[in-house]
């Protein structure tokens, strides 16, 4: 065969290579499609890539493959001693299967070399290979001459002892005429059938022997095509499942209808129903069968009737289509065969059944179950099913650069003040030598008549002064309080066990929250109502997360946020921050568990659990930070985390020291590295931040920070600035800013005021320019209409 | 002693924090009347400081629900700003009656007021003594510092020890078991004990200890009266106080009779000046019983009563009230004195940031709307009144910090001022954002992707003109100079107080304009079915509508709509029909029209009514009561093919409780069962993204939005019951949803196109976690269940 043929040959297979799949079918195994979605890019070698993939050879190309059959038996005249007894059984087991294969192949009046048999020979020769050369075994492999010569001389001494039975399940839609082609099958009418009503009502086994073959089929009732029966479907497949647990079926048939085949077809609820309930494996060891395949091919586009080989290719298309997405694969296909059951159909000088294609379809038939059978017996014998993967292929890697920037982001607990209490420290120790609130001379407000009489001049001063006392004000109110909360502290620290017996009534105490605020939409409805609530009294904050994209006519609060924090003893914390979504199919979250103990004066211990939903795997991250006070201005820590996606586990370790300098200055820096899956990823950070004169009271700040950043022998060397800082009395301005030296950045300047709201008039601008472009394109639009009309 | 909700600037958390009592209650010194009254002042306040304090906590999530957004319900703790202290707990009135005989006794002190002395010198001082010497009070050294190791009441009468530290009398004394105690400390406490009015005498003795402590043991008998046979409750707040005439040792026998009658006559005239109480007959009945079982009146069966009393008027929430004296003893009818808390005036008072007060912007109108009438003058303060103006003060969203401190009125005894203190937000906001990204240019530097910028601006103007207007607009959009189809906006305009400010038909004007871009729920696949590729709905337009609120939840809304709609396929392009993925690839393209013109864009004008009628309420944490809404869509023929339709639907809701239960903190709410249906129904020409669909979180549950058809006619019934269990509730649902036929009406069949069945039912149950449910919902149709977590309530 030239490489020409070849390609030939598999572009028109209508049995598709991956009959050679075929392995013992098991329920109640695991869903395989992942297995399946591994890329192969060509068909035509999969078949030995399949099974050769555990042994670590390599993809057999293509064009040896013609050639390997010789190969193999060339390989196989090699005898060899002392092998191994267990293999040797079952590899001469195989042989065995390989000659009763033959023998039924020489019933149906065919040839090793016909496409399907030679598959399937093809298929035992590598398997047994491979298992062979497994254990060193050095005997010789199968000579398909020599056994095709064996099981010709068996049937010519038409020895009856042919050992091989089938066990069919049969599977269908109603009407289909799934009893009638066990009937035909079995050549007497066994079964009722009607062409209008369901004539089977229950599940039945049927015992019949065909060429020698001894074929028990199992006969369902048929399921419902309408997707509002699918409760019953399911109910009855489930009954199936149960009947055919004890004895399971070698080949499955599913039976549907070529003649009734179209563009819209629509029976792919049903595929996928039957994939949920037997799992995707059913599918290795199913046959397509296509009844009524006599009747005649619709007419095509052009008028004529379509040609019937072309319409039955279309056909199988299809189906195989629904049942590549229902296992969720898209190189998988089921071998389909054409049955035609009416007593009419066209015959044979030998009184068999054809096809309007000349096929004696009970011959091909038999042929796809038995090979079906054959393949998923050697599977079974030589162990193979273990061999098939169950990894995700899918999940690629995940970025570890974000896996280190998050290492490295600095972590704390939520604590009430927001404020670190090593700024906390400098600000209460050296607190008298600033002007106090309490110290200004006395002050009178204006009413607002006194204000408006006042000059341009007095009225700034005035309120510059009423800013300066607000500072100190606020300065003040925020002393007290920290310096009550050290109080509490302290006295928590004398006499832990005082218990407010106030807070229990406190918390029982319930109201009704106030409506929640709810998007604009256009509709007349306004659900508040769903979304009242009494004040729960525990200390999690439940809130909904908006989806502004979500679904026409709904709010689309779609989202979960919940926040949480808890002492659970003195210095030892946790708190719980996760965003959730679930919905029928969907599930995604986002949840942050961290623990952290405290010891106010030296050091500080953090525990967290990150989980995290990418596509479909989850991403589950367990980071370890602790920090110690090593000087008085100095802190230094260090972190581990160990993070989880799919199998693949990458962990990482930073260091991290912050040095305050005066009041208002820190400089902090860290450094980490983050390995997994035979990558690197390294990076380190430093950042300086000086605070304005008033922190806390205003966050005026200026923070410099620079970071690099290597993995796969990239480096990328970053800056970035941020600096918050008030403009006038007014207005704050925030102006961020970062580059790296791929080129890639960004500014972003932020003003917000409470006074000069004429900055908002920019919106204006936009608003009338989009207006003005809508107009233009809407008059294009309506000029193209009116040219094309 | 004040409470305060704290709004931040944006409302998007409030925080609030309650002030603890700041000066440690005074010891009770025996000598003027006028201290003595203050000490009772003292712990009315406290208790009414004590609830306001919870609520305030309370209410600062109200606030936060109202910040908008998808960020509500905050509630965190306590910013750095220590609390403002509402000031003094003033003196005032209280009144002390005598009757004949009988005397008066008042006593009012908590077990708190004692832990002052404790801590503050450790050191203490011997006896001296052989031990167990029993050894008078005035035996004892006036300059050694005791510490007392016992103490007991020893009643005369009965000849038994009084024992169990819960008992009243221990409530009375300050001297605790352990403390340390001067001679004078002690005989200061004997004499406070002995003018209480508890004791016809009393005594105190030390028994000396081998470890250098002294046991006190306190004789006494208590003092008694007749026995009482009917029991009458009166209001003496407001009342002048009488004098109270000492009686003069050496009166005549007569003229102390005469005297005594005179102060009976002064007292019947007295009584008649009352008002009737507030106290509940069931009460008064069981003090009655009480009184009957008891025979002669002692002190401890009057404190009994006084705590019942008491309880009573706080459950109720008149948090101030306070029995201040039991009159008329000796006679048939005892008399209970209370001092409700009649409010006398009431004051809104706004503060500038630095606490001092100022002129407000907003009108006092506008305020005084949301004071319910019982916090008005001649009303008695009620706990729930107050936290009715918290609540309702919050929901104008005008305010940061709103504090309500009920304060004695020092010229009218017993009454009571209510201020309300607000600080007023910022009226304006504003802030604009712009954004420029760097990409890298030849020779690979850095150069900015576009000159011009990207970003968001906002603006909000709150109560114009003091009138709670307000306009707020927001815009975002990748460009912001050159706008493209990612802009996106909003504009509204809230006008409240339609017909006035004064008038109290609450109707309010609302103007909005803004754009949405969602997803369609007509053009989704059935169960099972492939996916089907996504439409999207553009809607741009403007809703103007009046609101009229007749209760807090019932309304009537009526306004005109004009919209654009435009339908987009994936990848934002105008599409005009739905489409569907065909097996040998690539799509079709005969599914049902997305638009009602055919072109992709519809325009029309129609006008809308909602109607809600709803009077639910909240039974301890469980909803009952009914809700009825109706929707109405009227199409006036404007627009894109001129539509007329009418699109109206029915709503209806009961939640029945299933079990009588008292209402009350901390009492179970009953099992309820909820019934609901939905009709909706529509006639003329509909397009298909304004179709009724089955299915999804509010339709049917346990199915996708959509997924069971998109239809003309709709029907849903469902009922859910719902059993409490520890915190929390149970549910199990079954629902309904019915497209009675109508799919085939929808142009272009979606429900048949995207093989859906225009019906199913569903059952499942699930759990409430505060506001979250997380419920298995097992779709019939199919057979299967998943879990879902929803946020709200399903009805």
């Amino acid at each position: 065969m030239t490489m020409l043929d070849f390609r030939k040959w598999v572009s028109n297979q209508i049995i598709s290579n991956n009959l050679l799949s075929a392995r013992p079918f098991r329920f109640f195994v695991d869903d395989i499609t992942n297995e399946e979605a591994s890329s192969r890019e060509d068909t035509g070698s999969t078949s030995g890539t399949r099974l050769a993939r555990d042994s670590q050879s390599h993809h057999i190309p293509a064009t040896e493959i013609p050639a390997s059959q010789h190969l193999i038996t060339a390989e196989s005249s090699q005898a060899g001693q002392g092998y191994h007894d267990w293999n040797a059984d079952q590899l001469s087991k195989v042989e065995e299967l390989q000659i009763k294969f033959l023998r039924i192949v020489h019933r149906m009046g065919m040839t090793p070399e016909s496409i399907i048999v030679s598959q399937v020979l093809y298929r035992l020769q590598i398997s047994s290979l491979i298992r062979a050369g497994d254990s060193d075994v050095k005997r010789p492999v199968f000579k398909v001459n020599k056994a095709w010569l064996a099981a010709s001389q068996l049937e010519a001494a038409g020895r009856p002892d042919l050992d091989f039975s089938l066990r069919i399940l049969v599977l269908g839609k109603t009407g289909v005429g799934k009893s009638s082609t066990i009937n035909s099958i079995l050549g007497q009418q066994m079964l009722a059938t009607n062409a209008f009503q369901p004539a089977t009502n229950h599940i039945q086994e049927i015992v019949g022997t065909v060429k020698g073959i001894n074929v028990t089929v199992i006969d369902t009732p048929g399921l419902s095509a309408s997707c509002s029966n699918m409760h019953q479907n399911r109910k009855l497949l489930h009954s199936i499942k149960r009947f055919v647990r004890k004895s399971q079926p070698d080949v499955v048939l599913y039976i549907d209808r070529l003649d009734v085949m179209n563009r819209g077809y629509s029976d792919y609820p049903l595929l996928k129903l039957i994939t949920d309930v037997f799992g995707s494996s059913i599918w290795f060891n199913t046959v397509l069968v296509m009844t009524h395949s006599s009747s005649h091919p619709p007419e095509g586009p052009s008028g004529l009737p379509v040609a019937y080989d072309s319409f039955v290719h279309k056909c199988t298309k299809i189906i195989q289509h629904y049942v590549r997405q229902a296992v969720s694969n898209a190189q998988f296909e089921t071998p389909a065969v054409l049955v035609e059951n009416h007593p009419m159909c066209r015959t044979n000088t030998k009184g068999e059944k054809v096809l309007p294609n000349g096929q004696v379809w009970l011959h091909q038939f038999l042929l796809l179950c038995a090979a079906t059978k054959v393949l998923a017996d050697a599977n079974l014998l030589l162990k193979f099913q273990d061999s098939f993967q169950l990894t995700p292929n899918s999940s690629r890697p995940p970025s570890l650069p974000h896996i280190l920037s998050s290492l490295l982001r600095p972590r704390s607990l939520p604590t009430a003040n927001d404020i670190d209490n090593d700024d906390a420290d400098g600000v209460l120790d050296n607190d008298e030598d600033e002007d106090d609130y309490d110290n200004l001379p006395p002050f009178r407000i204006l009413t607002k008549a006194q204000f408006q009489k006042l000059s341009k001049v007095q009225r700034n001063a005035y309120l510059d002064e009423l800013d300066y006392r607000e500072t100190l004000y606020l300065k003040k109110q925020w002393k007290e309080e920290l310096r009550r909360q050290r109080e509490t502290m302290l006295h928590h620290n004398n006499d832990s066990t005082s218990n407010d017996g106030n807070e229990d009534i406190a918390s029982q105490e319930v109201m009704q929250v106030s409506d929640l605020v709810i998007p604009l939409n256009f509709d007349a409805d306004y659900p508040v109502h769903r979304f009242r609530c009494v004040l729960g009294h525990d200390q999690w904050t439940v809130r909904p997360v908006l989806d502004s994209h979500g679904w026409d006519h709904d709010v689309g609060f779609d989202g979960i946020n919940l926040e949480g924090s808890q002492e659970i003893r003195r210095n030892l914390q946790a708190s719980l921050f996760a965003q959730m979504r679930k919905d029928k199919e969907d599930f995604s979250i986002q949840s942050e568990c961290i623990a952290g103990f405290t010891d106010p004066k030296r050091y500080s211990l953090l525990t967290e659990v990150d989980l995290q939903t990418a596509a479909n795997d989850l991403v589950c991250t367990v980071h370890g930070d602790a920090k110690f006070r090593n000087f008085k201005l100095n802190t230094t820590g260090g972190g581990l985390s160990v993070t989880k996606y799919g199998n693949m586990y990458f962990i990482g370790g930073k260091l991290e020291n912050t040095l305050i300098i005066g009041r208002r200055s820190k400089i902090a820096a860290n450094a980490g590295q983050i390995q997994g899956c035979g990558q690197v990823a390294s990076g380190a950070s430093i950042e300086a931040t000086l605070r304005g004169k008033d922190y806390p009271i205003k966050d005026d700040k200026v923070t410099l920070g620079a970071s690099i950043l290597s993995f796969n022998k990239d480096v990328v060397l970053g800056g970035s600035v941020q600096t918050d800082f008030k403009a006038t009395r007014t207005i704050k301005m925030s102006i961020n800013a970062n580059l790296n030296n791929q080129g890639l950045g960004q500014i972003s300047i932020k003003t917000s005021t409470s006074e000069h709201i004429e900055i908002a008039l920019v919106a204006i601008f936009s608003l009338v320019k989009a207006l003005f472009q809508r107009k233009r394109t809407d008059v294009s639009v309506d000029q193209k209409n009116s040219l094309g009309y | 002693m004040s409470f305060f909700a704290k709004n931040q600037l944006l409302g998007a958390q409030i925080k609030t924090a309650a002030v603890a009592s700041s000066s440690p209650r005074r010891r009770r010194s025996p000598a003027p009347s006028d201290d003595r009254s203050l000490a009772l002042k003292t712990s009315v306040w406290g208790a009414c400081k004590k609830s306001l304090a919870v609520f305030s906590i309370s209410a600062a999530s109200f606030a936060a629900a109202g910040g908008g957004g998808f960020v509500l319900l905050a509630s965190s703790p306590p910013p750095p700003v220590p609390p403002i202290d509402g000031g003094g707990c003033g003196g005032g009135g209280g009144w002390f009656g005598g009757s004949d005989g009988g005397g008066f006794w008042s006593n009012l002190l908590s077990p708190l007021a004692a832990h002052a002395k404790e801590d503050e010198r450790p050191e203490w001082d011997s006896h001296g003594l052989p031990a167990n010497i029993v050894v008078q009070l005035n035996k004892l050294s006036g300059l050694k510092r005791y510490k007392i190791s016992d103490i007991f009441f020893f009643d005369k009468r009965r000849s038994t020890i009084v024992s169990g530290s819960e008992d009243s009398f221990f409530e009375m004394m300050t001297l605790r078991p352990g403390g340390v105690y001067t001679k004078a400390q002690l005989q200061k406490e004997l004499e406070n004990l002995a003018s209480s009015g508890m004791f016809e005498k009393v005594d105190l003795e030390g028994k000396t200890k081998p470890d250098g402590t002294l046991a006190i043991t306190m004789p006494f008998t208590e003092s008694t009266w007749m026995s009482a046979e009917s029991f009458r409750c009166i209001n003496v707040g407001l009342l002048p106080q009488t004098k109270v005439m000492e009686m003069d040792a050496d009166m005549t026998e007569k003229e102390r009779l005469e005297f005594m009658r005179a102060q009976d006559r002064e007292y019947k005239k007295r009584i008649d000046r009352s008002r009737p109480c507030l106290l509940s007959d069931d009460v008064k009945k069981e003090i009655v019983r009480m009184l009957n079982e008891k025979g002669k009146l002692s002190a401890r069966t009057l404190q009994t009563i006084r705590d019942r009393v008491q309880k009573w008027y706080h459950d109720e929430g008149y948090a101030c009230a306070q029995v201040v004296n039991f009159g008329n003893l000796n006679t048939r009818e005892l008399v209970c004195e209370v001092v409700e808390g009649d409010i006398t005036q009431l004051d809104v008072q706004f503060l500038d940031k630095l606490g001092n007060t100022t002129e407000g912007n907003t009108q006092l109108a506008v305020i005084r709307r949301e004071l319910p009438t019982q916090l008005r003058p001649g009303h008695v303060f009620n706990m729930e009144a107050g936290k009715q103006v918290l609540r309702n003060m919050n929901s104008l969203g005008l305010f940061s910090n709103i504090e309500l401190n009920p304060r004695p009125d020092e010229k009218n005894d017993g009454g009571i001022i209510v201020e309300v203190k607000l600080r007023e937000m910022d009226q304006k906001s504003a802030e604009v954002s712009t954004e420029w990204s760097f990409v890298p240019g030849h020779n690979g530097w850095p150069t900015l992707a576009s000159i011009q910028p990207g970003g968001t601006v906002s603006l909000d103007h709150r109560n114009i003109k003091g009138l709670n207007r307000s306009i707020s607009c927001s815009m975002a959009s990748g460009n912001l100079l050159n706008p493209q189809d990612d802009l996106s906006f909003k504009l509204d305009y809230a006008h409240p107080y339609l017909d006035g400010v004064t008038n109290p038909r609450n109707r309010t004007f609302r103007v909005s304009c803004f754009n949405s871009r969602k997803l369609s729920p007509v053009f989704t696949g059935g169960p099972g079915a492939e996916e089907v590729p996504p439409v999207w709905i553009d809607r741009m337009g403007m809703k103007a509508n009046v609101t009229e609120n007749f209760t807090q939840q019932s309304k009537f809304t009526y306004g005109l709509v004009m919209e654009e709609i435009t339908t987009r396929d994936e990848t934002s392009t105008v599409c005009t029909h739905g489409v569907r993925a065909l097996p040998v690839g690539g799509l079709s393209i005969d599914g049902p029209p997305t638009t009602l013109s055919g072109t992709g864009t519809d325009r029309m004008a129609f006008a809308q009514a909602n109607i809600t009628r709803d009077k639910t309420r909240f039974l301890n944490g469980a909803i009952v009561g009914e809700r009825d809404v109706f929707q109405l869509d009227q199409g006036l023929g404007i627009g894109s093919n001129f539509p007329f339709f009418n699109r109206h639907q029915l709503t209806l809701t009961r939640f029945v409780p299933l079990k009588q239960v008292e209402e009350g903190t901390g009492k179970s709410p009953p099992p309820v069962l909820v019934l609901h249906g939905h009709y909706g129904g529509c006639v003329g020409d509909l397009p298909s993204y304004d179709a009724f669909t089955l299915g999804g979180p509010y339709s049917v549950r346990g199915y996708n939005m959509g997924e069971l058809g998109a239809c003309r006619n709709i029907l849903e019934v469902a009922a859910e019951l719902r059993i409490p269990v520890r915190n929390t509730q149970v549910y199990f649902f079954a629902e309904h949803g019915n497209d009675l036929g109508s799919s085939k009406d929808v142009k272009g069949n979606p429900t048949e196109f995207f093989r859906r069945i225009g019906h199913g039912s569903s059952y499942g149950g699930g759990i409430k976690l505060g506001m979250v449910r997380a419920e298995y919902a097992v779709d019939h149709n199919s057979g299967t269940g998943a879990v879902f977590f929803r946020f709200g309530e399903r009805f």
